[in-house]
């Protein structure tokens, strides 16, 4: 209960300091808690830590160099030294697995982060200022942007800029922000309607606080819900990208190029494929779980009493 | 003495959520008679609602009948299998209408195809084998809607349901419940959400066709002032259990709960300007941890030593008025004079 | 001495709807709402006005207009003699540190992502001038919730672990903090049992007591007007149909409206049952009101004189005013 959470951190924190600003750290270790309840937030929650873990330390979990080769050795299976045998230049796959994590970790949180801030910044201020000349702008360029097949979009933006792990953010973010405006002004329309704002306005807050404040927080539910899901499209985009060719540089490892390395050896050595693909999988399903639960933990509605 | 419509005896029902069990309704025991209209009241959480969703046995699963029997015209309601239920009971001799009639309308259809789908079915279990025609229906219909008041109803049945006002569709929603069919008809807040005016032409229009077709009613409220004007007797319930029960001009005139007493005191319409209305000190106790003996006590000013102890049987303390109160079983009438 | 705070002047708040070209050429073209048409009134110092009338009336609408979260379309609004229509935004903020709203959805007024420390403490946050010490603010929240009867360590928790008594409380508790001289109190009891109700009534008449607030109390429940009330109006689609001390108007029921209105209100009574007026038909959308007197399509003593002329308020005495054709001389 959230009660019990709050006095716990009672210790060193003021009365004040209780009444007026919960602590983020506190509201998050409330929200992990809710989160691990529902079932499969907890699943996802441990496979998303792994990757994390995997992202951060890569360098003293690996057990091999991933761009050491050994040509000796190609197309090994599975064994003590290499877990996932190895691939066409005799590189450890389970090395590169670990090192493609902190590929796929910038790439979805870069891409998902930088979209959806400029999307749902964009998004509000469109939805607070309905049917002025500012809402038709925006709403008008979401549309330009939308209006390009995606996988279009961001090979010419990638093309454009040449193909790095920036670049691949960047083109990314740019096709997905207007998805997160749509919402974000969809929801900021009825928010605003609200009794609530109706009272901060009757308080006389400026208009900028009442965004900030009360608009945003209670908009963000199904945008976080679409940041979970999201985050699995942009790894299954980047490996996309790097399969094509206009993504990641080899020979920097990343799952999409460990598939485009590995399907033309499919008959010979599946694994070379089969790990990634897996891996890819994985990420997805766990971003798919967890993003769940966050949404069930972040609905007042649902908060016990 | 006549059979009654009615009669339930010693009706249990618990919720069960997960760890807690909350004793919604506890030994529920009353009658009622063909052509009467009894009221229920007491405020959030006394199980009105519950009651009458329990006789039509529409509550969810989580909710258990621990005990008890509903007998209507002679036949257990919770002993028919849910077929039986569907098919002779609801919507037929027992209808219910609800507080906000536009969440019992589907906005995507007309009025009149929600009106005949419920004729259908009506038609299709009282006269089995019948060759009604769909324009046989649609005429039903704007009978129904004819009756209750609407003016041109041939051309209002074509519409939708946000193209009638609340009034409006909560006649809609009697048309369908009253005919001559109907032998009881459950009311749920039918009226509160409505503006002061139309909440006028809608209990007589209510009153109207119940006497017409000799329908019953159960009329749940939490506003006494509809049910003196509309109730022959009432019933006045808290946290699960009956408090009181009689002729309404008695109940209302002469209290003999301390709990019924509260409540018309409280009402602004006895008081004058100025002066504070009564509050009842405390809370409604939650449903899983009720006080010992009477639930009331802990609020009661009144209450002594065996109000904690036992738990107050409902007595007929006086010709058809029936109380819960254990010093007014044991001593006699008492006038309770809160403030 | 009675002072005015607040005068309104023919007061006309219009609502438009179907501007674009589209509803030209395929619906309906310009709707216009007459939500407040004409609206005059005065509410005076430290009593309570009551506004009482039935949906569509535009009792919402005038107080919103009042506070100006809607704007007028003409007519003024004077509080303590400046015209609240036509302030800047400073006098406007001013203005609102000393009027507020209590709201009638009484958890839709707070936002729930926010603690009920944190609802309460805004409005002082946002005070002119005072220093803003978390310590101090936290002190006042402490002792605003003591005043309506609230635990203090309600200030960690969500409005939604609150029922509705308690949150109409922490809804007061924001709207008394800086000391307001006005209160607009929107079906204050709505949703509330008898026995919660009449807390609230209680809450609020001490509060009235003690810190001399001035109450605009918008209820369709008469029972609570006449209860509460000094002065009242009823309104119908807009207008003020009738207008003066509470006890007189209940007493005279001038207007074929408020006699009807007064009449359907469901009484506890063990005496004889009461003659309910009942009016036939519905209540009229105020898109197109009626010529005339708006009243005319369901009034039970209509005559030629009502479809053709608009009633004014005529005064009949004492600061009594109805609107009705029936009390004009000829």
């Amino acid at each position: 209960m959230k009660t019990e959470t709050i006095n716990q951190t009672e210790v060193g924190m003021s009365p004040a300091q209780l009444m007026l600003k919960r602590k983020w750290t506190d509201t998050l270790r409330v929200t992990l808690r809710a989160v691990v309840k529902v079932k499969g937030g907890l699943w996802g929650g441990i496979f998303i830590s792994i990757m994390l873990l995997c992202a951060i330390g890569a360098q003293w979990i690996s057990p091999s160099d991933p761009n050491a080769q050994d040509i000796m050795h190609r197309f090994a299976g599975p064994s003590f030294d290499h877990f996932f045998g190895t691939d066409y230049l005799g590189r450890d796959i389970f090395s590169r697995i670990i090192y493609g994590c902190r590929i796929a970790v910038m790439v979805a949180f870069g891409a998902v982060a930088l979209s959806s801030i400029v999307g749902v910044f964009l998004g509000v201020m469109s939805g607070y200022n309905e049917g002025k000349k500012i809402d038709y702008f925006i709403i008008w360029l979401f549309d330009i942007v939308r209006s390009f097949p995606q996988i279009i979009l961001a090979l010419a933006i990638v093309a454009v800029l040449g193909p790095s792990l920036f670049n691949v953010v960047i083109a990314l973010a740019f096709t997905a922000f207007p998805f997160y405006g749509r919402v974000a002004r969809a929801q900021t329309l009825s928010v605003k309607e609200a009794d609530y704002v109706k009272a901060a306005e009757a308080m006389g807050l400026t208009r900028l606080k009442i965004i900030l404040r009360h608009i945003t927080p209670n908009i963000m539910a199904p945008v976080i819900v679409c940041l979970g899901m999201d985050m699995a499209t942009m790894i299954v985009w980047e490996s996309g990208l790097s399969f094509l060719g206009l993504g990641v540089r080899p020979p920097t490892a990343s799952w999409g190029i460990m598939l485009r390395n590995g399907y033309k050896y499919i008959q010979t050595s599946p694994g070379m494929i089969l790990w990634p693909a897996l891996a890819i999988a994985m990420a997805m399903i766990a971003f798919s779980l967890f993003s769940e639960g966050l949404r069930v933990a972040l609905d007042p509605k649902e908060r016990e009493r | 003495m006549a059979e009654p419509l009615l009669e339930v005896s010693k009706l249990t029902l618990d919720y069960n959520l997960g760890n807690r069990k909350m004793r919604a309704l506890d030994r529920i025991s009353f009658r009622l008679d063909k052509g009467q209209v009894l009221g229920v009241a007491g405020e959030s959480g006394c199980g009105k609602s519950t009651l009458g969703l329990a006789i039509l046995r529409l509550l969810p699963r989580v909710a258990e009948i621990r005990r008890g029997e509903v007998l209507f015209n002679g036949t257990d309601l919770l002993k028919l299998s849910e077929e039986q239920m569907e098919r002779e009971i609801r919507g037929q001799k027992i209808t219910m209408i609800f507080q906000v009639p536009q969440n019992a309308l589907n906005p995507v259809f007309k009025i009149e195809t929600q009106m005949t789908d419920i004729l259908r079915v009506q038609d299709k279990y009282q006269n089995p084998g019948s060759r009604k025609r769909r324009k046989d229906f649609r005429q039903q219909a704007i009978e129904r809607l004819g009756s209750t008041g609407i003016a041109d109803p041939a051309a209002r049945v074509s519409n939708y349901p946000f193209e009638f006002s609340g009034g409006m569709k909560q006649r809609v929603m009697i048309g369908m419940a009253l005919s001559s069919g109907t032998s009881l008809l459950l009311a749920d807040e039918a009226t509160t959400a409505l503006d002061v005016t139309i909440e006028a032409q809608i209990n007589r229009l209510i009153t109207e066709l119940a006497d017409k077709y000799g329908t019953s009613i159960l009329y749940i409220t939490h506003n006494l002032g509809v049910l003196s004007e509309m109730a022959d007797r009432i019933m006045i319930m808290y946290a699960g259990r009956i408090f009181e029960m009689g002729q309404t001009q008695s109940v209302l005139g002469n209290p003999r709960h301390p709990y019924s007493a509260a409540l018309l005191e409280s009402l602004p319409s006895r008081q004058t300007k100025g002066k504070r209305l009564l509050a009842i000190p405390g809370f409604v106790p939650p449903l899983d941890r009720l006080p010992s003996g009477c639930s009331f006590h802990p609020r009661c000013p009144f209450a002594e030593e065996m109000c904690r102890q036992e738990v107050p049987p409902l007595i007929e303390v006086d010709k058809g008025h029936w109380s819960a109160c254990l010093l007014d079983q044991k001593r006699g009438r008492q006038k309770w004079k809160w403030i | 001495m009675e002072v005015d705070l607040i005068q309104i002047k023919n007061l006309k708040t219009y609502f438009f709807q179907g501007k674009g070209l589209l509803s030209k050429w395929f619906g309906q073209g310009l709707k216009i709402v007459h939500a407040v048409d004409g609206v005059s009134l005065t509410i005076k110092k430290g009593r309570t006005f009551g506004l009482v009338g039935e949906s569509g009336c535009g009792k919402s609408t005038l107080g919103n207009t009042i506070f100006r979260l809607v704007e007028p379309l003409e007519g003024e609004v004077l509080f303590q003699g400046h015209d609240v229509v036509k302030m800047d935004q400073k006098e406007l903020r001013e203005f609102r540190q000393k009027s507020q709203i209590i709201f009638q959805d009484q958890f839709g007024c707070m936002n729930p992502r926010m603690t009920v420390g944190q609802i309460i403490a805004e409005p002082l946050m946002m005070r002119q001038g005072k220093q803003k010490n978390h310590q101090d603010i936290s002190q006042e929240v402490a002792e605003l919730l003591s005043a309506v009867n609230l635990d203090p360590d309600a200030a960690v928790k969500f409005p939604n672990e609150f029922s509705g008594g308690q949150a109409r409380r922490i809804g007061v508790a924001r709207a008394i903090a800086l000391n307001p001289m006005f209160i607009m109190a929107d079906e204050p009891t709505s949703g509330l049992d008898i026995s919660t109700a009449a807390t609230i009534l209680n809450l609020m008449q001490d509060l009235q007591e003690k810190m001399d607030i001035t109450y605009l109390w918008v209820s369709h429940n008469l029972n609570q007007v006449k209860y509460m009330s000094d002065d009242m109006a009823v309104m119908y689609l807009g207008k003020v149909v009738e207008m003066g001390q509470t006890k007189e108007v209940f007493d005279q029921m001038a207007h074929p409206y408020t006699r009807a209105l007064i009449s359907a209100v469901p009484q506890v009574s063990t005496g004889e049952q009461k003659q309910t007026i009942f009016l036939k038909g519905e209540i009229p959308s105020p898109i197109n009101p009626p010529s005339g007197c708006y009243f005319r399509t369901r009034c039970p003593q209509v005559f030629k004189r009502c479809e053709e002329e608009e009633p004014p308020l005529l005064d009949l005495g004492g600061g009594h005013f109805c609107a009705c054709h029936l009390h004009d001389g000829h």
